[in-house]
């Protein structure tokens, strides 16, 4: 069964790995490349070599960087007193799009998930210690998701965060802006309810 | 059965595509199973809570081609004293991930069901959650016939009563007479205190009894240990939750020691 050339056939295969893409959209994407013209092939290409190249860990947040140290960290503009902890740099990502968070940033590399074996020393909790023990840190954000992991993580965090002595807060979980309350479901408005502020 | 409604705690979950979840819900009626919730990982899902581990739901599914869909739910309970105490969330995690790994798909049990269920309320509210959570594992195995003996030596089958042997063996399954005690490789030490604890915890039924029990140190360290001995040598895989609920209990959830810490 002849179906591609090979070099066609490798570039779907390469496609098929991505996440969320199936034989179907891999082959989509695989003739949308071969009709670009070669510079865009080549920049599409670039692109993907200079990314895997260059991109590596911030030296102090662990976000992702093309430097030792990342611009968000080396912005003397910031809040230093104030640090934001969130799982992934997709989360850092979020909240920096907000506009309204000034401090600065640490990120995990995920969740505490006991029963798929990630525990502390699987994150950048060490160094996240080590990192208020040698700065003035006046509070903590932690910004897990609400769900068991994040919960898991935050009360962790939140034990060891305490023993130095520092302000630890948790953003607030309840009804999304634009949302419904008849839609809202049982566990969100019970933590609505909880985190009700005075007006 | 295009349509079917159950009662149903979710076992865990993982993501499916940009905005779906695969649920792996425990049900009372038809044992454990996945079903796809649709757009449950958008912040406005109606499904988005209730598609959490350790969420006990009243659902409604529906025949899918290979996969249920969970179309609607409603929570019936959000255990949202387990969700803020970190040394209960480890507990409910793990007796969730034992259930899981020692039932298969559509076997329906509904005595499992109501004593995970059970166990789950009586953590929320026990004087030692391990009390609980052994109590779960030592039932439950006794569901599945995986129960240590601890009536009789398990080598020799010498009457051992109250509890008054020389030792556990994992791998003979059970309490040990004291020269069979001798003569096995694996004997652990469990003190005839320990072993009638185990009985008690093994066949107390009623949820407020449980919650009451207290351990002393050497019965929760003993219990602990010849529990995790004799579930490694009968389900021959490791249940993961079972090194951090292990670290949590030592007290020792801390990072392993560093220079840098």
């Amino acid at each position: 069964m002849v179906q591609y050339a090979r070099p066609l056939a490798r570039l779907v295969g390469e496609f098929e790995k991505l996440p969320g893409i199936g034989p179907k959209s891999a082959q989509r994407l695989a003739f949308y490349v071969l009709r670009l013209s070669e510079e865009e092939g080549q920049a599409l290409a670039d692109a993907i070599v200079e990314v895997k190249r260059r991109i590596g860990y911030c030296r102090v947040c662990f976000n992702f960087t093309d430097q030792e140290v990342c611009d968000i960290c080396r912005d003397t503009r910031r809040d230093a007193g104030l640090l934001c902890v969130v799982a992934d740099p997709r989360d850092l990502v979020a909240m920096e799009k907000t506009g309204e968070f000034k401090g600065l940033y640490h990120v995990l590399g995920g969740v505490l998930a006991p029963m798929e074996g990630i525990g502390p020393d699987q994150l950048k909790i060490r160094e996240l210690l080590a990192r208020l023990r040698e700065n003035d840190m006046r509070e903590v954000v932690i910004a897990t998701n609400p769900n068991v992991e994040g919960d898991a993580t935050a009360m962790y965090l939140a034990t060891h965060l305490k023993n130095l002595g520092v302000r630890v807060t948790r953003i607030a979980h309840g009804v999304p802006v634009g949302g419904d309350l008849d839609y809202a479901d049982q566990a969100t408005l019970i933590q609505a309810l909880d985190g009700r502020r005075e007006m | 059965m295009a349509v079917y409604k159950t009662n149903a705690l979710v076992l865990r979950r993982i993501p499916l595509g940009e905005k779906d979840k695969i649920v792996t819900l425990f049900t009372r009626e038809y044992g454990k199973l996945n079903a796809v919730a649709k757009g449950a990982r958008r912040t406005t899902s109606r499904l988005a809570g209730a598609t959490e581990p350790l969420m006990l739901l009243r659902a409604l599914l529906a025949e899918g081609m290979n996969l249920d869909i969970l179309t609607q739910c409603e929570i019936r309970e959000s255990f949202s004293h387990l969700r803020s105490d970190f040394g209960l969330i480890l507990r409910a995690t793990y007796a969730c991930e034992l259930l899981d790994k020692l039932t298969v798909e559509r076997d329906p049990s509904p005595e499992a069901f109501d004593l995970l269920l059970s166990t789950l309320y009586v953590l929320q509210r026990a004087v030692e959650p391990d009390a609980a959570l052994h109590a779960f594992e030592l039932q439950f195995l006794a569901q599945i016939g995986y129960e240590p003996r601890l009536d009789a030596c398990a080598r020799c089958g010498k009457d051992l009563a109250d509890g008054e042997g020389a030792g556990f063996s994992a791998s003979r399954g059970g309490l040990l007479c004291g020269p069979c005690a001798d003569a096995t490789d694996d004997t652990l030490n469990l003190s005839p205190a320990a072993a009638r604890m185990m009985i008690r915890l093994l066949n107390e039924e009623d949820a407020k009894a449980l919650a009451r029990i207290e351990m002393t140190p050497t019965e929760r360290e003993e219990i602990a240990r010849v529990l995790r001995a004799h579930l490694r040598f009968r389900l021959e895989r490791d249940v993961k939750s079972t090194e951090f609920l292990d670290a949590h209990r030592l007290g020792a959830m801390n990072l392993t020691p560093d220079a840098g810490t």
